[in-house]
């Protein structure tokens, strides 16, 4: 290792440091150069995390998300050129730190999975027209081979909380509401509709179904799974209905067959 | 043999998002605008077409914070390949990083961070630069950073250090006259001298910002230029002849018209006109 790059690794410990950890020899003048950078290492951060996480800030209050958020950046020091990376994981050190309020994670996540889906790549969403010339012919093996393309930076997790409730809560800065538990989980998708971030709720089995999509399953695993709770006809009936929902929000940009 | 980079002469502001409707909706009368590389290295999306939309009216300088020329663990392949295409996708009037560092191989900063002036230091920044230059296949601007430390290793000047660069790389500058008038203040060295000692035919920008006073100068980019300032623009005038001028601001961000009248007064300093706004 050169000495400058001794040098590097010397200083950057010292600004990732907890607390104030002064390079060795060095001067009162040093260090308090040192300070500076120090300090605006972890405001920058902080500032990044404030932005992509508005809502979640103002759900916990200002204070304690800052308390939040430096934490964050002391066990998740940032590794890739891109600050719009900080943000990630930052759901699972408020899972850890609220683990008495799931809720403030779930918006989190939310928050994260639109500043992800933000800057994804574009694509043109299939209409329900192209759904239905593209699959006017399929027989009963052709749909169980059907694979979808989804819009990039989709993504979907199960919530155990009124997220959209909370969310208008958020901006009404009406944060004084209980927890807005919900009985049985809901799937929460989040994407882009056209520039603008969003997210919907669902039925909950819509998110494993979704994952599996996205990560190349067949339809026909989805009905498999869906065979497994409940009955035949319902399952088919809700999986058509998931479909449907999908293509009205635009989140299909390619249909194609498979062989399993 | 990188491409020459022609001088240009204009003036310009850094576009920021509180002033993209300004931009697209009504004619800025500014030469060009300068934008935050890492901003737009994005797959898609808002920030993406609206460069592209700003892009249509006025010509576009790319900005980088994260190239990292400094740093001794090289630089990043992925970032740079993003770079080449956001460049050909904005045909820039060039393309501009810092000369510091902000990462080793396992962090980032994500802050300008101040090197040791030692050859070795020269060497490995210019060997990134070389590569950097290469892969992009244009010659780069590099900006001297502000600095609240200075190492007790240094052998050489920051002007000596960006002599030696300009010269062995071929790369430009862009001189950030807060940047020298923060670090001046900073580390105890007479301005004037750091402006006659730097290669002023290199020299294709110059930035104007803000600093916030104090027993080390704090470069906050979040108030108006500093009579300071102005008057080591001035001298800088005096050495570069005209020069691509804007004014760099990134905090506290004021309406348009603030920012025009500041460079009105780059302008009437330049002995330039005013543009008149265009729709
Ligand atoms: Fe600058």
């Amino acid at each position: 290792m050169t000495s400058l790059a001794e040098r590097q690794f010397q200083f950057m410990a010292s600004l990732l440091a907890e607390d104030g950890d002064p390079l060795e020899a060095s001067s009162s003048k040093f260090d308090a150069g040192l300070g500076i950078y120090r300090n605006n290492y972890r405001t920058t951060l902080i500032e990044a995390l404030s932005d992509t996480f508005k809502r979640t800030a103002r759900w916990i209050g200002e204070e304690v998300f800052h308390q939040a958020a430096a934490h964050h950046v002391i066990i998740n020091p940032p590794c890739g050129w891109t600050l719009d990376d900080v943000g990630a994981g930052f759901d699972r050190t408020l899972a850890e730190l609220f683990a008495k309020d799931p809720e403030v994670s779930e918006l989190a996540w939310i928050e994260w999975s639109m500043h992800r889906a933000f800057g994804a790549a574009n694509a043109e969403p299939y209409t329900t027209g192209d759904f239905a010339d593209s699959t006017a012919a399929f027989s009963d093996k052709d749909w169980g081979a059907l694979c979808l393309d989804f819009i990039p930076g989709i993504s979907t997790s199960l919530v155990h909380h009124d997220v959209a409730a909370i969310w208008h809560a958020c901006d009404s800065d009406d944060v004084s509401c209980p927890p807005y538990s919900l009985n049985e989980p809901m799937a929460c998708h989040v994407y882009r509709d056209g520039e603008q971030p969003t997210f919907i709720t669902a039925p909950a089995f819509e998110s494993p179904a979704l994952n599996a999509m996205v990560g190349g399953a067949h339809f026909g695993d989805v009905l498999d799974l869906l065979f497994k709770l409940r009955p035949h006809e319902s399952a088919v009936a809700d999986a058509g209905a998931m479909l449907g929902r999908w293509l009205n929000n635009g989140f299909i940009v390619a249909v194609r067959t498979q062989a399993p | 043999m990188k491409p020459e980079i022609s001088a240009h002469a204009g003036f310009g502001i850094g576009l920021r998002t509180d002033h993209y409707s300004d931009f697209i909706e009504h004619g800025v009368p500014v030469d060009f605008v300068e934008v935050i590389s890492e901003n737009f290295m994005l797959e898609g999306g808002r920030p993406l077409r609206i460069l592209e939309q700003v892009r249509t009216k006025y010509d576009v300088i790319l900005h980088g914070v994260s190239m990292s020329v400094g740093s001794a663990c090289g630089l990043d392949e992925a970032y740079l390949v993003r770079l080449k295409n956001l460049a050909e996708r904005i045909e820039p009037l060039w393309i501009s990083d810092h000369l510091c560092w902000t990462r080793t191989s396992a962090h980032n900063s994500h802050d300008l961070l101040p090197l040791p002036l030692t050859s070795e230091a020269l060497d490995m920044v210019c060997r990134n630069i070389d590569h950097a230059q290469n892969i992009l296949g244009r010659a780069m601007l590099f900006e001297n950073p502000s600095s609240y430390l200075t190492f007790p290793e240094d052998e050489m000047t920051e002007w000596e250090f960006i002599t030696a660069m300009a010269r062995r790389t071929g790369c430009f500058l862009l001189l950030d006259i807060n940047n020298i008038y923060v670090s001046a203040h900073n580390h105890g060295f007479a301005a004037k001298e750091y402006l006659a000692g730097i290669p002023h035919e290199q020299v294709r920008q110059i930035h104007l910002a803000g600093h916030t006073p104090g027993p080390i100068i704090i470069d906050t980019h979040d108030r108006a230029v500093a009579d300071g300032v102005w008057s080591l623009y001035k001298e800088a005038l005096h050495f570069l002849g005209p020069v691509a001028t804007m004014i760099e601001r990134d905090g506290n961000i004021p309406p348009l018209a603030e920012l025009l009248d500041e460079l009105d007064i780059a302008r009437s300093l330049a002995g330039c006109e005013s543009l008149q706004a265009v729709s």
